[in-house]
């Protein structure tokens, strides 16, 4: 298929376009320089051509979205999609099936989309979910913080075993990076324990967060890793974790290099001040002026929106916390040798003094934070919000009228006094937001296809019906959530997919993995296997492995001097 | 001036009738009426190909006449008017209202007034499980209005109630009240059994017999005559305090005469 798209104002920022009219051109599944006859001409005139969006962060398969689905079935209530003669049928709002995320994010622009988490064991749960999402792109990080094998190697200092280890893993499995959250807290929860510093040291496993991070950076550098390690922070969702943010950036600093080294993730849930949750207050100042003083650290917001959610993550003891403090229904679950997980529905609410104080911190940091190349729109969906939030979000960045309407009526009174946000008079722009949402999280996962419209990158564009020209972003908030709601056209990967946004073709996408096995990696790593496997795990190796023929489209990148 | 639908098409997939909302079709004209779509199973119809639709003169702005026991979701969020279902109805009448009234002639099935926000239904017939009930998974059971039953129900009867009356003269199956925090809840009739199970709040009384005795974590108080829904019942109850297993404070009422092997209670 060739297609035109006439006219636009294209912004490109990895190219340095900024809102020039011109055309684009798409062959097969690429851009290219010109064609003569195209077959579908779009008209784009006085819309906004953008890439394809690439979500760095969200929770759309696996066995704890899955688990998700099955415990909330108030969540689909009132949310059916029925069947169309172009899509299949689904449910749900925070956690919506399949097929819907797949339409949901394609509606929206999105063209690539990175589950954020998967305990190794559950890959296949994860491949058959991904498989099954239509209209994306897709990949996910493996979680490796936690890792009983991983931990002992990195503890005695076995730094290439480690690493051999590791890449066996993400072939096994088929990951795409290396994803810590909190660690060594979760080894911790399998006794019923936590850790509360990076300095504090893990029950049993003799060794503190801090080496588990450095360790885990050292072996990505090894590896040569696409994407830097992908970090949620020890104390997440805690009064005062803005310090264990610092020091998580801190304990990098002898490590430091000029390209990006760690993406800390959901920043929002790392940042509160105070000390308990009577004080809370916002601490993305003070993680902002460390960010901004490091081109090695990127972050993604975890912008919280005003509403009804599920929340999901690997950090089981914070979601105790978070059982705790709600009084929600709560599913806790362990995964052998490899990570825990919880998931607590809650409601978040303008009145609410810590809700309103963490909707500020997200904000604070996209607006502090002075490079947008380092700090990624991402709601955490479904944990911050669901992935539906995303054009509030943006229309939240683009107009302090926006912030301020929102701060206005129930919002609660004593939250405003607590955050830096009614200060701040920053406004994105269109070429910023472009960046937090698809050229900046495309550079940080290394998708070096996509996230622009040079020649010879993939035919991933979303175009929007908002004119650049004749809108005033800040005034007409409400035009730039319809518009981003909703693409006027969304072509993926040379076929053109949404049309008045709503999906026309359901195509589906490749799964991305990363191989750095290299024979030496495999011969060394198959030792430890066959040393280490069976002591900590209940299933054969053999079983562990996902084949790459069991995945629908697999497209494999290799690194690490393969 | 209101509308007559009577049914004319018999299936047996579930038909959706959302739209059958006194105060949406109250702006209509009679054709607008006719093409609205109806959902039936996965095949989308006209509402006149479903119901025979007219203008009728009753003081009821919506009246349904026919075996309507398929179609669901009759005025779910309905916030005024008034519709009289002289059959029978399906499932979630009522669902979420929050004013307006519904009269039903015949039985009403499960989940009828489930979420109810306000208005008032009576059913002169029976009603199925889960009246005035959360939706599955939810913590938001019934808040305000009434729901009054004729005949019988079944299991479940305001389930985690929040508030509001229901009504019920004949018989309820299991559990009626489970996890209420407020409302109030009367039988007139028996009970299966296990009435107040995890009740916070509120009042539930049974006038008939209880098959089998009352949790042990509602705690015997002393026998007396409760104001249920407004009325002042004519009739020694046992009074019970519950569910202690959940530090509450809901108020259980048990009918004296038709309890004998209850009376142990008195001699405690």
């Amino acid at each position: 298929m060739s297609i035109l798209i006439k006219n636009g104002f294209v912004y490109d920022p990895a190219n340095k376009i900024e809102g020039d009219q011109m055309d684009l051109f798409i062959e097969g599944n690429k851009v290219v320089e010109s064609i003569d006859k195209p077959q579908w001409v779009l008209d784009a005139n006085g819309m906004v051509v953008m890439p394809g969006g690439v979500d760095i962060h969200a929770h759309i398969a696996g066995s704890k979205v899955n688990s998700g689905r099955a415990m909330r079935p108030e969540d689909h209530q009132g949310h059916h999609y029925p069947r169309t003669p172009f899509t299949r049928s689904g449910t749900g709002r925070s956690i919506p099936t399949t097929f819907v995320a797949g339409y949901l994010f394609s509606q929206m622009g999105y063209t690539t989309v990175i589950e954020a988490a998967s305990p190794p064991m559950k890959s296949r749960h994860t491949h058959e979910e991904l498989d099954d999402t239509p209209m994306i792109d897709k990949a996910f990080l493996t979680l490796l913080g936690n890792n009983w094998i991983v931990t002992r190697l990195l503890r005695d200092g076995k730094l290439e075993e480690a690493s051999a280890f590791i890449a066996w893993v993400l072939n096994a499995v088929k990951g795409y990076g290396i994803k810590i959250v909190n660690p060594g807290g979760l080894i911790a929860w399998g006794w019923g324990k936590n850790v509360s510093s990076i300095d504090d040291r893990v029950p049993v496993f003799d060794i503190t967060p801090r080496e588990i991070l450095t360790g885990l950076l050292m072996v990505n550098r090894i590896l040569g890793m696409p994407h830097t390690i992908h970090v949620h922070t020890n104390n997440l969702g805690r009064p005062g974790n803005y310090q264990t943010t610092i020091d998580t950036i801190k304990a990098l600093d002898p490590y430091s290099a000029s390209t990006p080294s760690i993406h800390i993730t959901h920043c929002q849930f790392n940042s509160y001040g105070g000390d308990s949750w009577a004080t809370i207050r916002s601490g993305a100042e003070e993680v902002a002026r460390e960010v901004n003083s490091r081109e090695w650290v990127t972050i993604d917001m975890g912008q919280l929106g005003f509403t009804a959610t599920t929340t999901m993550t690997a950090d089981g003891p914070f979601q105790y916390v978070l059982y705790e403090l709600t009084g929600a229904k709560w599913l806790n679950a362990d995964v052998e040798s490899e990570t825990s997980a919880g998931i607590v529905p809650v409601i978040y609410r303008k009145k609410n003094l810590v809700n309103a104080v963490q909707w500020s911190i997200g904000l604070e940091l996209a607006l502090l934070i002075k490079d947008p190349w380092r700090v990624f729109m991402t709601t955490d969906h479904p944990n911050a919000a669901p992935l539906t939030y995303y054009p509030t979000v943006l229309a939240w960045l683009m107009s302090k009228e926006y912030r301020e309407k929102t701060m206005s009526g129930k919002f609660n009174k004593r939250a405003r006094k607590r955050s830096v946000l009614p200060s701040i008079d920053r406004e994105y722009t269109l070429q910023e937001i472009a960046v937090i949402t698809r050229a900046a999280t495309a550079r940080a996962l290394k998708l070096m296809d996509k996230g622009h419209l040079g020649v010879g990158a993939d035919g991933d564009v979303a175009v929007y019906d908002i004119n650049p020209r004749e809108t005033d972003f800040s005034k007409e908030y409400e035009m730039v959530r319809k518009a981003f709601r909703r693409a006027k056209y969304v072509v993926k990967g040379g076929d053109i997919v949404v049309v008045n946004g709503e999906v026309v073709k359901e195509v589906y996408g490749k799964t991305m993995w990363v191989n750095s096995l290299t024979p030496q990696r495999k011969e060394a790593a198959e030792q430890i296997v066959a040393s280490e496997f069976e002591k900590h795990y209940s299933i054969k190796p053999s079983n562990y492995v996902v084949e790459e023929d069991y995945l629908k489209k697999p497209s494999e990148i290799r690194t690490g001097g393969f | 001036m209101g509308l007559r639908m009577t049914i004319t098409k018999t299936v047996e997939a579930p038909i959706f009738g959302e739209m059958m909302l006194p105060d949406k079709l109250a702006g209509m004209t009679l054709s607008e009426v006719k093409k609205l779509d109806m959902q039936i199973g996965n095949k989308t119809y006209k509402l006149d190909q479903v119901f025979s639709i007219e203008e009728s003169d009753s003081e009821k702005k919506l009246v349904l006449t026919g075996d309507l026991s398929h179609v669901r979701f009759i005025a779910r969020g309905m916030t005024e008017g008034s519709i009289l279902v002289d059959g029978k109805a399906g499932p979630y009448l009522g669902d979420s209202m929050k004013g307006g009234d519904i009269v039903v002639r015949g039985d009403a099935d499960s989940w009828l007034g489930a979420r109810m926000l306000g208005g008032t239904i009576e059913v002169h017939g029976n009603a199925g499980d889960f009246v005035g009930a959360a939706y599955r998974g939810s913590l938001k059971g019934m808040k305000r209005g009434s729901i009054k039953i004729h005949g019988s129900c079944g299991s479940w009867a305001g389930f985690r109630a929040r508030g509001g009356l229901i009504w019920i003269d004949g018989d309820a199956g299991l559990l009626p009240g489970m996890h209420m925090s407020a409302g109030e809840i009367y039988i007139g009739g028996g009970c299966g059994g296990m009435p107040g199970a995890e009740m916070i709040g509120g009042k539930i009384a049974v006038s008939g017999h209880l098959s089998g005795s009352v949790l042990p974590s509602s705690s015997y108080d002393k026998k007396s005559r409760p104001k249920i829904g407004g009325v002042k019942l004519e009739k020694e109850f046992y009074a019970f305090t519950g569910d202690i297993a959940q530090g509450g404070s809901g108020k259980l009422y048990i009918g004296e005469e038709a309890n004998p092997h209850l009376k142990y209670l008195e001699d405690l």
